[in-house]
C-alpha cells in the first residue's frame, strides 16, 4: 500500500459521528431539519404571510366598513320613512282632528319614551322602527305643539333648547329642507338630521319632524346593527378632526384621528349622500387594529397547525423511508463485511470490519472495499512471488531433470558399450571347447548377469528418453487382436516355461497408438504376469470394447496380488515393491516406463488388486475412432 | 281622452301652485308624458329667507384670510372644473379655495353664505334659489340606464324603463329587445325578475332620477335603494337582473375598481350617442349648474368673472365627462331663462 493510501482507523477516529448507522443519522437530520431549521424559516414565513394576511384583512374590514356606511344610510332613511308612517296611521290623525289649531299653545306639552305622545304610534309598533330622538308635532304656522322625547334618561335639555333655536331662527325653510326627505345639517355646529312631512286633518295643516342629533348613541345605535364592532366617526375633511364618535371613550370628540391611526384603521370615508346634506363632514368607519391583527392571527395559527401537522407528517415519511433505504443498505454492508471478514487476513482490519457494521453503512462499505482491495493487492503481490518462485523452481527442476535425462543416457551408453563387449565375449567362453565346465558355468554366469545389467541400462535408457521427450511416437490405427497374437507368440513359451496357461481373447477392435510402444507395455504387463504369477497359475488377455472412446485393455494373473496400500507405488520407478528381495529379475522401472507411455499415447493405465487372488491390470487406448473399423483395417491392410 | 287631459292639466297646475308633486292615478304611459316640463324648477321663485340672513355678509369658513374666492362644487363637477378653476387662478393671480361634496354641501354652504359660488349635479330646487343668487347652467350629460353585463337586453323604450322602476313589469321577458332568438332561449333560463336599483338623492331638486320617475313612491317597493354611486355600479355589476343608472363618465370610473356593467339604449338611443342628447330623443341626463350672487352686498366681479370663464371654456374639458355644453344646447333649442336652462326642447322625446 502506498503511504497516501486511506487509513479508516485513522478515518473512524477523526470523526465520530461516522459510528452512527445513516438511520440514525437521517433520524437525527431529519430532527434537525425539522426542528432547527423549520422554526426560523417558519417564523420567516410567518412573519411574511402575517404582512399579507394583515393587509387582506385590513382589505376585508373596508369591505366590512361599507356595510357600516348602509347600515348608516339605512338609519337616516328611516329617519325620514317614520314621518311617513306615522303621519298615515288614523291614530295620528285622529289625534290631530281633536286640536284645536286657532292659537299658539301657551306651554308645549312634553311627551318621553316612558310616557308616549298619544299622536304617536303604539310603543309595540315605534320599536320596530321608530329611532328618532325627537318627534315634534308642529302647527301650519310653524309652531311647536308638542315634543315626544325617545330617550327615558334624557331630562329635557340642550338638545331640545337648540332645535327649538334652530326652528325659531329659520323653522320654516328648516321645514321644507327636511319636507319628504332626511336632510342633515348643523345647529349650532352639532350634526343634526331632520325628516318632515305634513298633513292636512279636517281643512288644518300640520307638520310631523323627526330630529335626531348625530351624536354618539346615535352613531353606536348603528354600529350595533353589525356583529363585528367598529367605531364610526363624523371628520371635518380637512383637518381631520373628530366631530363625533360612537365611542367617545376610544376616539374622543375634537382630536385628530390621525393621532389614532396607530391603533385605528380607517376604513371608510364618504360623503353623507343618502338624501340631502349640507354637512361637509365624512363618515369613517374606524377598526381596532387589535381586531385587524386578531383575525390575522387566528388565520396564521390554523395556518401554523396545518404547516406543523404536514412538516410532522412529512418527518415520519422521511423517516420510515430513510429505514427502509438503509436497511437495504445496512443488509449490503453486513454481507459485504462478512465476505471481508472472510477473505481479510489481518486480525486488526477483521476488529475494525466487525465494529464498523454497527456504524456508518456507508463508511462500512468504503472500508470493507479498501480492506478488500488492500487484501487483494497484497495477495495479488505474494502470487507474483509464489508464480516467479515456482517458474524458478520449475526450471530449476527441468534443467535438473534435463541433466539427470542427459546423465543417464550418457551414462546408458557409456555403459552398454562394454557390456556388450562383456557378453559378447561371455558369450564366445561358453562356446570355447577349452573351457572347463565351471569356468563355463562361470561364462553363463557372466552372460546372464551382463544381459540383466544390459536390459537395466535400456530401461534406464528408454525412461531417461521418455522424460527427455526425445520419444518419437508413430500414432497410428492398430488392430489390436495382430497385437494379440504378436504378444502371445513371444510370452507363449515363457509361460510355459513355468506351467502357466497363457489365454488370449480376441479383441476386434482398432486403436490408435504406436504399435512399437503399445507391443512394449503389453509385453511388459504381461512378462510380469507371467513373471510373478505362481506355478500353474493363469494369464489372460482381453479386451472390452464397450466404451466408444476408447478401448481397455486388460492383462489379468493368479499371483499373490499387492496390498492397497502399496499400489500407490507400482508406477513409480525403482519400486518393486518387496520382490527386491526375492529370485525375480527386475528393475523396477517397466511400470514407469509403461505408465509413461501410455500416457504420451493419450491413454491411462491402472491396476485393480484383491490381495491372494492376483492382480488385474488395464490399459486405455483411444480408439481409431474419427475412422470406420472397415476403413482401418483396409488402411492397416494396405500399410502391411 | 278628455279625461286624461283634463288629468293632465290638473297635475301640471297643483305642481305649479304648490310646488309639491301631485302623483294622478293615471297610467304610466300617461305619466310618462306628464314628466314633460317638470325637469326644471321655476326660474322666478325665490326663497324667502328671514332678514338676518338677508343681512348677512359673504364669511368663509376655516380660510386664510387672503382668500379671493371660496367655492363648493359637487363630486360629479369637481375633477371637472378644478382644471379650469386653477388656470383662472394662476392668469388672475388669485387665491381660490375650491372644496369638493355634494349638491346638499353646496347647497348648505350657500345658504350659509360661506362660499362665493356653489356648484350642482342637479337642477336649482326650489329651496336652492335664495334670494340675490343666480344659477348658469354650464350643460348636461346622460344618465345611463346600465345592467348586467350578461344580460343581453340592449334596448327599451321609455315606457319600458318607467315600467320597470314602478314595478309593472317585472321579467326581462315582457321588454322587447331580446337580441336574438338564441340569447332569449339562453336568458330564459334562468329566473329573470328584474331587480330596479335607485339612488334617490337630492329629492328637493327636480331632473336627475325624477326624470325616470318624479316621486320616490312611485318606485316600487321591491326596488333596493342604494346611497352611493360606487354602490350602484356595485349591485349593477354582481346581480345580472338588476337595473339602475348613472352618468356615464362615474360609471366608467367605477367600472375600473368594481366591475362592468353594460349600457342600455333608450327608445333606440344610446346614453353615448350625443346627438341623442342633445335632440332630447336621449331622455336621462344631468344638469349642471354653478351659482354666482347676484346681490350687491355679496357680488364679486372676479366670481363673476370666473362663473363666465367656466362658461365660455366648458367645451374644452376633457371628452370622458361626455358634457353637452349649454351653448350647444342653446343651438338645439333647450330654453334657456338667463344662464339656467329651464326647459327641455319641444321635439324631445
Amino acid at each position: 500500500m502506498s503511504q497516501n493510501s486511506y487509513n479508516p482507523a485513522l478515518y473512524i477516529k477523526k470523526r465520530y459521528w461516522h459510528k452512527f448507522s445513516i438511520t440514525k443519522k437521517l433520524f437525527l437530520l431529519t430532527v434537525i431539519t425539522g426542528v432547527v431549521l423549520w422554526y426560523p424559516i417558519d417564523y420567516l414565513q410567518n412573519k411574511q404571510l402575517q404582512s399579507i394576511f394583515f393587509n387582506e384583512t385590513k382589505k376585508e374590514l373596508v369591505r366590512i366598513s361599507e356595510v357600516d356606511r348602509r347600515l348608516f344610510d339605512q338609519k337616516i332613511q328611516i329617519h325620514h320613512n317614520a314621518t311617513k308612517l306615522i303621519t298615515s296611521q288614523n291614530r295620528f290623525q285622529h289625534y290631530l282632528g281633536n286640536l284645536s289649531t286657532t292659537e299658539q299653545p301657551s306651554e308645549i306639552k312634553r311627551s318621553y319614551a316612558g310616557r308616549p305622545a298619544h299622536w304617536l304610534p303604539r310603543t309595540s309598533i315605534m320599536r320596530s322602527f321608530f329611532s328618532a330622538r325627537f318627534a315634534l308635532l308642529l302647527s301650519a304656522q310653524g309652531n311647536i305643539v308638542e315634543i315626544y322625547h325617545h330617550n327615558t334618561s334624557h331630562n329635557g335639555s340642550e338638545s331640545e333648547s337648540d332645535i327649538l333655536k334652530a326652528l325659531t331662527k329659520s323653522g320654516y325653510l328648516l321645514r321644507k329642507l327636511s319636507h319628504s326627505q332626511s336632510y342633515l345639517t348643523k345647529l349650532n355646529n352639532f350634526p343634526f338630521v331632520f325628516s318632515t312631512e305634513s298633513i292636512k286633518v279636517n281643512g288644518n295643516k300640520w307638520y310631523l319632524m323627526l330630529v335626531s342629533p348625530i351624536d354618539e348613541q346615535f352613531l353606536s345605535e348603528v354600529t350595533k346593527l353589525q356583529a363585528r364592532r367598529t367605531i364610526l366617526a363624523l371628520l371635518e375633511p380637512d383637518s381631520n378632526k373628530i366631530i363625533v364618535s360612537s365611542d367617545e371613550q376610544k376616539i374622543p370628540s375634537g382630536e385628530s384621528f390621525s393621532s389614532f391611526s396607530s391603533h385605528y384603521v380607517q376604513t371608510g370615508k364618504s360623503f353623507f349622500d343618502y338624501g340631502a346634506s349640507d354637512l361637509d363632514l365624512q363618515l369613517i368607519s374606524a377598526v381596532s387594529l387589535n381586531d385587524a391583527n386578531y383575525m390575522t392571527n387566528l388565520i396564521m395559527e390554523k395556518g401554523r397547525q396545518q404547516r406543523l401537522l404536514l412538516a410532522v407528517v412529512l418527518i415520519i415519511l422521511f423517516i420510515i423511508v430513510g429505514f427502509w433505504y438503509s436497511s437495504g443498505l445496512q443488509h449490503l454492508s453486513h454481507q459485504i463485511a462478512h465476505i471481508a471478514q472472510r477473505l481479510i487476513s489481518k486480525t486488526h482490519n477483521k476488529n475494525l470490519l466487525k465494529n464498523s457494521i454497527n456504524g456508518d453503512e456507508l463508511i462500512a462499505l468504503n472500508l470493507q472495499f479498501t480492506s478488500l482491495a488492500d487484501e487483494l493487492e497484497q495477495k495479488s503481490n505474494l502470487q507474483n512471488i509464489s508464480e516467479q518462485e515456482l517458474i524458478r523452481a520449475k526450471n530449476e527442476a527441468e534443467a535438473a531433470n534435463y541433466a539427470k535425462s542427459k546423465f543417464l543416457s550418457s551414462m546408458s551408453h557409456e555403459l552398454r558399450t562394454p557390456l556388450n563387449a562383456i557378453i559378447g565375449f561371455a558369450q564366445l567362453f561358453e562356446y570355447d571347447p577349452k573351457l572347463s565346465h565351471r569356468q563355463k558355468e562361470n561364462a553363463q554366469e557372466i552372460n546372464k548377469a551382463g544381459k540383466h545389467l544390459l536390459s537395466l541400462v535400456n530401461d534406464i535408457l528408454n525412461l531417461a528418453k521418455i522424460e527427455a521427450g526425445q520419444t518419437d511416437l508413430v500414432i497410428e490405427p492398430l488392430a489390436i487382436n495382430t497385437m494379440f497374437s504378436e504378444c502371445y507368440t513371444l510370452i507363449e513359451p515363457l509361460a510355459m516355461q513355468r506351467n502357466i496357461k497363457f489365454v488370449v481373447d480376441e479383441c476386434d477392435t482398432i486403436v490408435l497408438a504406436d504399435a512399437i510402444r503399445l507391443k512394449q507395455v503389453i509385453l511388459n504387463l504381461l512378462t510380469n504376469a507371467v513373471k510373478y504369477n505362481q506355478e500353474n497359475g493363469e494369464v489372460r488377455l482381453y479386451c472390452d470394447t464397450a466404451n466408444k472412446n476408447y478401448c481397455r485393455i486388460y492383462v489379468s494373473d493368479t499371483g499373490s496380488g499387492i496390498k492397497f496400500e502399496l499400489q500407490k507405488f507400482l508406477f513409480e520407478p525403482f519400486q518393486r515393491l518387496g520382490k527386491e528381495l526375492s529370485n525375480i529379475e527386475g528393475s523396477g522401472i517397466g511400470l514407469s516406463i509403461a505408465k509413461q507411455l501410455i500416457e504420451i499415447m493419450n491413454g491411462k493405465i491402472g491396476v485393480d488388486c484383491i490381495d491372494g487372488t492376483g492382480c488385474t491390470f488395464w490399459l486405455e487406448i483411444p480408439l481409431a475412432g474419427t475412422l470406420p473399423i472397415k476403413e482401418a483395417k483396409a488402411e492397416l491392410n494396405n500399410e502391411s | 281622452m278628455v279625461i286624461n287631459l283634463f288629468k293632465y292639466f290638473f297635475s301640471i297646475q297643483l305642481l305649479i301652485t304648490n310646488g309639491i308633486f301631485f302623483i294622478p292615478a293615471s297610467t304610466l304611459a300617461e305619466t310618462a308624458i306628464m314628466q314633460q316640463n317638470i325637469s326644471f324648477s321655476d326660474p322666478d321663485y325665490v326663497e324667502i329667507m328671514p332678514e338676518q340672513w338677508l343681512k348677512q355678509a359673504i364669511h368663509y369658513k376655516k380660510l386664510p384670510d387672503n382668500t379671493d374666492l371660496a367655492i363648493s362644487l359637487d363630486q360629479q363637477l369637481y375633477p371637472a372644473l378644478v382644471p379650469l378653476i386653477k388656470d383662472y387662478a394662476r392668469k388672475n393671480h388669485l387665491r381660490i379655495a375650491v372644496s369638493e361634496g355634494t349638491c346638499g354641501i353646496s347647497a348648505g354652504a350657500l345658504l350659509d353664505k360661506s362660499v362665493d359660488i356653489g356648484g350642482f349635479c342637479c337642477p336649482a330646487g326650489e329651496t336652492d334659489r335664495l334670494p340675490g343668487l343666480k344659477y348658469h347652467t354650464l350643460g348636461i350629460a346622460a344618465i345611463a340606464l346600465i345592467v348586467h353585463p350578461d344580460n343581453t337586453i340592449s334596448n327599451i323604450s321609455l315606457t319600458q324603463a318607467r315600467m320597470i322602476f314602478s314595478g309593472q313589469t317585472g321579467k326581462w321577458q315582457e321588454t322587447e329587445q331580446l337580441t336574438s332568438e338564441a340569447s332569449k332561449k339562453e336568458f330564459n333560463k334562468t329566473p329573470s325578475a328584474i331587480q330596479p336599483i335607485a339612488r334617490l338623492h337630492c329629492k328637493t331638486r327636480p331632473g336627475h332620477w325624477r326624470l325616470i320617475l318624479d316621486n320616490e313612491d312611485e318606485f316600487t317597493p321591491t326596488m333596493d335603494e342604494v346611497a352611493t354611486i360606487p354602490d350602484m355600479i356595485s349591485h349593477v355589476a354582481h346581480d345580472t337582473q338588476a337595473i339602475g343608472y348613472e352618468t356615464l363618465w362615474m360609471t366608467r370610473l367605477y367600472e375600473q375598481q368594481i366591475g362592468k356593467v353594460g349600457l342600455l339604449k333608450v327608445n333606440g338611443y344610446s346614453p353615448e350617442d350625443q346627438q341623442a342628447v342633445l335632440t332630447g330623443q336621449y331622455p336621462f341626463y344631468r344638469t349642471y349648474n354653478i351659482s354666482s350672487w347676484t346681490h350687491p352686498d355679496l357680488k364679486k366681479e372676479t366670481a363673476t368673472a370666473l362663473v363666465t370663464y367656466i362658461q365660455d371654456n366648458f367645451q374644452t374639458i376633457d371628452q370622458k365627462y361626455a358634457f353637452i355644453s349649454a351653448n350647444q344646447l342653446k343651438k338645439y333649442g333647450w330654453k334657456f331663462a338667463d344662464d339656467e336652462l329651464i326647459g327641455e326642447p319641444q321635439t324631445s322625446k
